[in-house]
């Protein structure tokens, strides 16, 4: 059966509240883009609790990576901060110094790093031009892996 | 004729399944870039590929406009309810990471026989279909993979549709319907239930491509039909 409401997922989630608290405040694009997330995950009464504490104080990054139990999880859940930092088109020095504390948390290598790193920043500035096809559909990915 | 099932008149209609030579076109671009790969390590590495990009594309879309045009689309009417861009884009992309696998283990993923192993997938992913040799003492009918569409009756068609139809649609599709997301803020967020991309989803449906293409095609191993679901 489907498991809407894993560690994972609430894990990827609180990776993005992680990153959106790095400036010392959640903006309204970072709280959207967090909640939109959250309704996609199903989440169970705990996971909720957990998402709202996090939501008023910001959770260690330490507890975070311990939620996510596969190294892919861990990258998909360093492509969802990066999506949340730049959900309000603006990077700070203290955002990218938030991203650096998720990936030693998470153990991510320097080659993990530079392909989650690309791959966000390419599919976020293909949407933000309009161009969400390409970015979003996997065959486009696939046939143009840049 | 096989009757055709009504997840899969909605999946073309909705355009959900992409265009074959397009996906042709990728098979064939990513075994080009691993050629050392052997066919198995090349559908776990996609498989594996795509779960993390695809979650985190997932993210992406649900920026404000981030698919332009699909919100007219995303309102196409299916059994009475709608789907957003976001189950749009995971539908999608789930069923050309799909039809990518089974390019890959050199399968044509024009052919129609490809449409009943999406149903086999859905199936086995959300529980109405089961391998065999894993079900155990649950009662079904019993229906070799390579002859799904031919010997499954219309009866267990429809059953199967319903099962599949609730859980792809129904519980995934009418997110967010009517909720003002500021109103939830903080203690709310319990009021959200549905889905679209996550990465359970996208691993539990990767695993499954990866077990339908990898070992129980190739062993024409049958599956049971959950008459009770």
């Amino acid at each position: 059966m489907l498991d809407l409401g894993n560690n994972d997922d609430l894990g990827i989630l609180l990776s993005m509240v992680y990153a959106a608290w790095a400036d010392g405040n959640l903006s309204s694009s970072e709280l959207d883009l967090i909640l939109a997330e959250a309704a996609d995950q199903g989440l169970d009464q705990p996971e909720q609790r957990a998402l709202r504490d996090a939501l008023l104080d910001r959770p260690p990054a330490d507890a975070i990576a311990a939620k996510l139990t596969t190294r892919d999880a861990r990258r998909a859940a360093w492509f969802a901060a990066h999506a949340t930092i730049w959900a309000d088109d603006r990077l700070e020095l203290a955002e990218l110094e938030a991203l650096g504390q998720l990936a030693t948390a998470f153990g991510l290598s320097d080659r993990d790093q530079e392909e989650v790193s690309s791959a966000a920043r390419e599919t976020f500035q293909k949407v933000r031009a309009g161009n969400w096809d390409d970015a979003l559909l996997l065959e486009r990915q696939l046939l143009d892996p840049s | 004729m096989a009757e055709t099932s009504s997840l899969i008149r909605a999946f073309e209609t909705m355009q959900i399944i992409a265009n074959p030579s397009e996906i042709q076109a990728a098979a064939r671009n990513y075994r080009k870039r691993h050629k050392a790969l052997a066919t198995d390590e090349l559908a776990r590495q996609l498989a594996a590929e795509t779960t993390w990009r695809l979650t985190g594309a997932g993210v992406v879309a649900s920026l404000p406009a981030a698919i332009p045009g699909l919100g007219t689309a995303a309102q196409l009417a299916v059994s009475g309810t709608t789907i957003t861009g976001e189950t749009w884009l995971m539908l999608r992309n789930l069923t050309t990471l799909q039809l990518t696998v089974a390019a890959l283990y050199g399968h044509n993923p024009a052919a129609p026989e490809r449409k009943d192993e999406l149903l086999v997938t859905w199936g086995i992913t959300t529980g109405a279909i089961v391998p065999a040799k894993e079900a155990g003492k649950r009662v079904g009918t019993k229906i070799g993979i390579k002859q799904f569409n031919q010997r499954v009756s219309g009866e267990l068609l429809r059953r199967i549709n319903r099962v599949l139809g609730t859980t792809v649609f129904t519980k995934w599709g009418t997110k967010r319907g009517g909720i003002a997301l500021g109103r939830l803020i903080p203690f709310g967020v319990g009021a959200l239930v549905g889905g679209g991309m996550n990465y359970a989803t996208a691993r539990g449906f990767a695993s499954q491509v990866l077990a339908l293409y990898g070992t129980i095609l190739p062993n024409d191993e049958e599956l049971v039909v959950d008459p009770s679901r």
